[in-house]
């Protein structure tokens, strides 16, 4: 057999088994029940709940910010970001979290907010007369 | 209804702007047709076509220039009537980012990229050759459909492409534009304040220009299929391969140094889906100049190549896409928000694969190849591997990176078969970082071997004649030399496990085989000299990366002392974010920190964190002081970026950046929110009294009457009060003191209220302490009287008064004249314990209206007011009041108040930073050096 015909099935191989090793690392998102079911790592879609209070006291610890949110399932629950609370937090329209269930809450490595754009079309600023 | 005429409108921008718009597209299109018919034309013909391609790129250009001119006109003269000056420009807006702004929407960017494309076809025309007029034919048709994204027209009720001169009014409907005269009442938003960053003038048009160029290896594959040369392009396109690769390689590391530099994240790669998407076409294009270097060496992988700078150059439209079509939205921080592009960008995409490929599917049997097998020890097997090991590399980053658009394609079907398909969405791996990494690392490790051994192969060689003799021990020698190394800086690094060694071995291997090569070759030929510098560019990076990645620590204030020595080696378990409170400085991993101050200069508030580093006998080593700075947006109502302070050293790097303020210095509506949770309590202090609050217990010690303050003019007739109050709980041993002022001026009361940070404190002295002030007098009986001017007399309370006469222009401190006004001041001489003062009340009319002003001056102790005047017998009416400063002072104070004197801050050591940047750099440059050295085929 030629050697770049078995160079090319090995490479295909590879790229086969590269793609599908690759693919175990992306999930679904997943939600609160499940979290707590499987006690792994995942990443969790919702937003933030507002009518709960947000407790940031970096006198008291600077890395720790307290929240909840509402899940896709639209389960509430308790967050604990490992972390100094992040900028325009309030405003957020969608959170993801990444974490894990303890006891209860769930404790999260990182957020990621998505924000409405900077500056909504409808909000033309009109300049002072001053 | 009757059309508004508008006032103030520029339009005669927008009409010429537009000209242009179309002048530019149709001239693209005129240019690309003309270059291509001229291929096909008698050679008598031949000079005329070639005046006409010239003179239809000169045409392109100039409209494409104006366009540009047009935009950065109305940019700059802030014509805010139009959407995309309002959208970007701000009247606070520096001129030195105007560039900036330009390119920061997408329309200003797609005009960098057609300007560099046009750039790129005159150096083409400078260097010409047989290929010339069909690569710009090439580019003009890839401008055509660029500028289609700007034109902004309906065709067939589809609106084509985003225009860059629509009015704000023809952007949005709102009640604003029934004012004829909206123009002179917009105000710009202004440029997003993280880009207002020097590095944004250099970064976007570096990478763009990387983009552009990769157009041109892309035509020069597609000329020489479409004119049936297939080998006669490769010598003439290789230089520009090797441009294109350095500058594009360039503008990612310029991406790089600017989210290290000026974002948060503390790093310059976070595999985010639009650096993934830069750093992908680089990937193939390197991979394409490495196999085009083997087809213009043997011929053998010409296909290869072709469908290499295929790839690279749909890989930067895919990326286009990525970036600007807002599919990204949910997983990157810095990708632009949606034009309504997506469909435009999709189209583009499938032609920018199916149009080469149909060439490439037409002259597949006529690319020359070669039958022979290559030889296990030729140069060409191994370099054309790597290649391949690249092209999985930009597979699996792109695989990973478009998740979002599996999403948007499942939504696509679910919405047009109408069923519910949303549980099948996927989402990025929960640790993107690890997850790339893990396989890149073993990518990295066999490029970095291959670009090791690969250049100490010849050409076509064979057993015996591929590999030199003393190439075999040169070999050995230096593998035993990386290992030792490898034992040595291993040592270095705090996590380790077999496959980081195995990175880090290859990494010195490929830096001492290639050094070794340099030195060897250096006399021989200059082009191999760039290609061994590349390649230690390349070793030097991954070490770079391996040093940032893992000795990088965070320097934190420590809860438990111990932990510093049992290092946890899962640095995710300690804190990243510290607090200090000012003046209050903390020890943390060998350096004394401590918040100075602050202060605030324009949009910035400015930090000064001093930090002493000191030995283990706490000697102090080194004093310096960190910089970084909060950002307030443009209309200075909130935090709108923190940008880092990086101290650098040789060998290593200090990030600092501040993660939290106190809440009253973030944005104006927490700061009233604030202000309004503090729970205040009236005391009534009496000197020397105790009164008990919520936590502690206040004593007032003192009253002084000579309080000042330098933001006030102080005229003698004001009364300045501050007071003492001892407070202390029972706990407390050393007790505190708060010091609260109040300042009377005339019938004004400027408070000045003491903070007690550390306590929690917050006390002010009541404004109604006035009443006290004056009501003293009121267990007194009447205290009016009416005299006539030159009489005098003596009230119950024992004081004089005499009316000295009237002033018709009475000047006092709260009296302001005005034009129409008819003042009476009457002079009054009085005399109270034993003092002789000239008073001056004031009667006004003004608007037929009386005004009574009364004359107070707390240091005489008296107010008093001309009541009524009769015209008559010329009696006047007066009353007055005693002022006295009373023993009881009314103090509010809250005990609940939240510290506003500290910050919350991250510092990170990133050691061998500078291996990351001179790394990339050493490619950079080498890549550069070898299109230079190629300049003239």
């Amino acid at each position: 057999m030629k050697k770049s015909f078995i160079l090319g099935i090995l490479f295909l191989m590879t790229a086969i088994i590269l793609l599908v090793s690759a693919s175990k690392d992306i999930t679904s998102y997943s939600n609160f029940q499940e979290a707590r079911k499987s006690g792994n790592s995942v990443k969790i879609v919702g937003q933030l709940d507002k009518s709960k209070d947000m407790v940031y006291d970096p006198v008291q610890d600077a890395n720790r910010f307290s929240f909840y949110v509402v899940d896709k399932a639209g389960e509430t629950v308790q967050v604990i970001l490992k972390a100094a609370k992040p900028q325009d937090f309030e405003l957020s329209e969608q959170i993801v979290v990444t974490g894990k269930m303890v006891d209860g809450t769930f404790i999260a490595s990182d957020v990621l907010l998505k924000c409405p754009s900077k500056y909504k079309d409808e909000e033309v600023y009109i300049k002072s007369q001053s | 209804m009757q059309p508004i005429s508008y006032l103030g409108e520029h339009l005669w921008v927008q009409h010429l702007g537009y000209a242009f718009l179309i002048l530019a597209f149709l001239s693209a299109i005129y240019t690309a047709l003309i270059s291509i018919r001229s291929y096909y034309v008698q050679s008598d013909w031949i000079p005329i076509f070639e005046k006409w391609r010239k003179y239809g790129l000169i045409i392109h250009q100039i409209s494409l220039i104006g366009v540009i001119g047009m935009i950065l006109f109305m940019m700059s003269s802030h014509f805010f009537e139009f959407h995309y000056v309002w959208e970007h420009v701000s009247d606070d807006l520096p001129k030195k980012y105007i560039l900036s702004a330009f390119w920061e929407g997408q329309e200003g960017s797609f005009l960098l990229w057609m300007f560099w494309n046009t750039i790129l076809c005159w150096l083409l025309v400078n260097h010409k050759n047989y290929f010339t007029w069909m690569n710009i034919a090439i580019i003009m048709l890839v401008q055509a459909v660029l500028m289609s994204m700007i034109l902004g027209i309906y065709f067939f009720g589809y609106r084509i492409g985003s225009n860059p001169f629509l009015l704000l009014r023809e952007t949005m409907d709102i009640p604003l534009f029934n004012n004829p005269n909206y123009v002179s009442l917009v105000k710009g938003n202004g440029l997003n304040p993280l880009l207002q960053n020097y590095w944004m003038l250099i970064h976007p048009p570096t990478l763009f220009l990387g983009f552009a160029s990769t157009v041109v290896p892309f035509a020069y594959a597609l000329s020489g299929l479409i004119t049936k040369k297939h080998k006669e392009w490769l010598r003439p396109c290789l230089k520009w391969s090797l441009f294109s690769g350095s500058i594009l390689g360039l503008g990612i590391l310029m991406g790089g140094i600017w989210a290290y530099e000026a974002l948060s994240f503390g790093g310059y790669w976070a595999w985010d889906p639009v650096e993934n998407m830069s750093l992908v076409p680089w990937l193939v294009l390197i991979a394409g100049i490495h196999s085009h270097m083997i087809a213009q060496a043997t011929n053998y992988s010409i296909k290869a190549t072709v469908l290499f700078y295929f790839i690279t150059y749909s890989l930067v439209i895919y990326s286009t896409y990525l970036t600007r079509s807002g599919v990204l939205g949910d997983t990157s921080v810095h990708a632009f928000t949606g034009l309504g592009l997506g469909w435009q960008l999709v189209a583009f995409i499938f032609a920018s694969v199916l149009i080469p490929l149909y060439f490439l599917f037409r002259e597949r049997k006529q690319i020359p190849v070669i039958k022979e097998e290559e030889n296990l020890a030729s140069r060409e097997f191994w370099m054309f591997i790597g290649s391949l090991i690249l092209l999985f590399s930009a597979i699996l980053i792109t695989f990973t990176t478009s998740i979002p658009v599996y999403n948007k394609i499942l939504d696509f079907v679910s919405s047009s078969l109408s069923i519910d398909l949303s549980s099948y969405h996927r989402s990025a791996p929960v640790d993107v970082i690890a997850h790339h990494n893990k396989f890149q690392l073993w990518i990295s490790v066999i490029i970095a071997i291959l670009s090791g051994f690969t250049l100490y192969l010849r050409y076509l060689g064979n057993k015996l004649t591929g590999v030199k003799k003393g190439v075999l021990i040169s070999l050995l020698i230096i593998v035993s030399i990386s290992a030792v190394f490898t034992a040595i800086i291993g040592a270095q690094l705090h996590r380790t496990n077999y496959p980081i060694y195995l990175l880090l071995f290859s990494s010195l291997f490929s830096i001492c085989a290639n050094l070794w090569y340099l030195i060897q070759t250096y006399k021989l030929d200059p082009k191999v000299r760039s290609a061994s510098l590349a390649h230690i560019g390349f070793g030097v990076l991954l070490l770079g990366i391996l040093f940032t990645g893992l000795n990088r620590r965070n320097i934190v204030p420590n809860k438990f002392f111990q932990e510093e020595e049992f290092f946890d080696v899962n640095k995710d378990n300690l804190d990243k974010h510290f607090l200090l409170f000012k003046n209050e400085p903390k020890f943390a991993q060998g350096y004394w920190m401590n918040y100075v101050h602050d202060t605030l200069e324009g949009r910035f508030r400015k930090y000064n964190i001093e930090l002493l580093r000191v030995d283990s006998l706490n000697n102090t080593q080194e004093k310096f002081n960190l910089h970084p700075d909060i950002q307030y947006d443009n209309r200075m109502t909130k935090v709108a970026a923190a940008n880092p302070y990086i101290r650098h050293y040789w060998n290593k790097d200090l990030f600092s950046l501040i993660a939290q303020i106190p809440i009253v210095q973030m944005d104006v509506e927490s700061a009233n929110k604030a202000e309004d949770s503090l729970q205040y309590v009236l005391y009534n202090l009496k000197l020397n009294d105790t009164v008990f609050g919520r936590k502690h217990y206040f004593v007032l010690r003192e009253i002084k009457s000579d309080f000042t303050s330098k933001d006030i003019a102080s005229s003698s007739d004001d009364l300045g009060i501050q007071i003492k109050i001892e407070v202390g709980d029972e706990t407390d041993t050393v007790k505190s003191v708060l010091t609260p002022g109040i300042i009377f001026k005339s019938n004004l009361a400027y408070r000045f209220p003491f903070e007690h940070e550390k306590l929690g404190i917050r006390s002010e002295i009541s404004d109604t302490l006035i009443y006290s002030i004056a009501n003293e007098a009121e267990k007194l009986q009447a205290r009016k009287f009416s005299i006539k001017e030159k009489e005098s007399i003596t009230t119950q309370d024992g004081i004089s008064f005499k009316l000295m006469g009237f002033d018709r222009n009475p000047s006092i401190a709260n009296y302001i004249p005005q034009s129409g006004d008819i003042a009476v001041g009457a002079r009054l001489e009085v005399k109270i314990n034993d003092k002789v003062h000239e008073l001056m009340p004031v009667y006004l009319i003004r608007d037929s209206r009386a005004i009574q002003l009364p004359y107070i001056s707390y240091t005489k102790g008296i107010s008093i007011n001309l009541n009524h005047i009769d015209p008559q017998n010329g009696v006047m009416d007066f009353e007055y009041n005693i002022l006295k400063i009373p023993e009881t002072i009314p103090v509010r104070i809250a005990e609940n108040a939240p510290r506003t004197d500290y910050l919350v801050m991250e510092i990170i050591e990133f050691p061998g930073i500078i291996m990351v940047w001179t790394g990339s750099l050493l490619m950079v440059f080498g890549l550069a050096m070898a299109s230079y050295f190629r300049r003239k085929l």
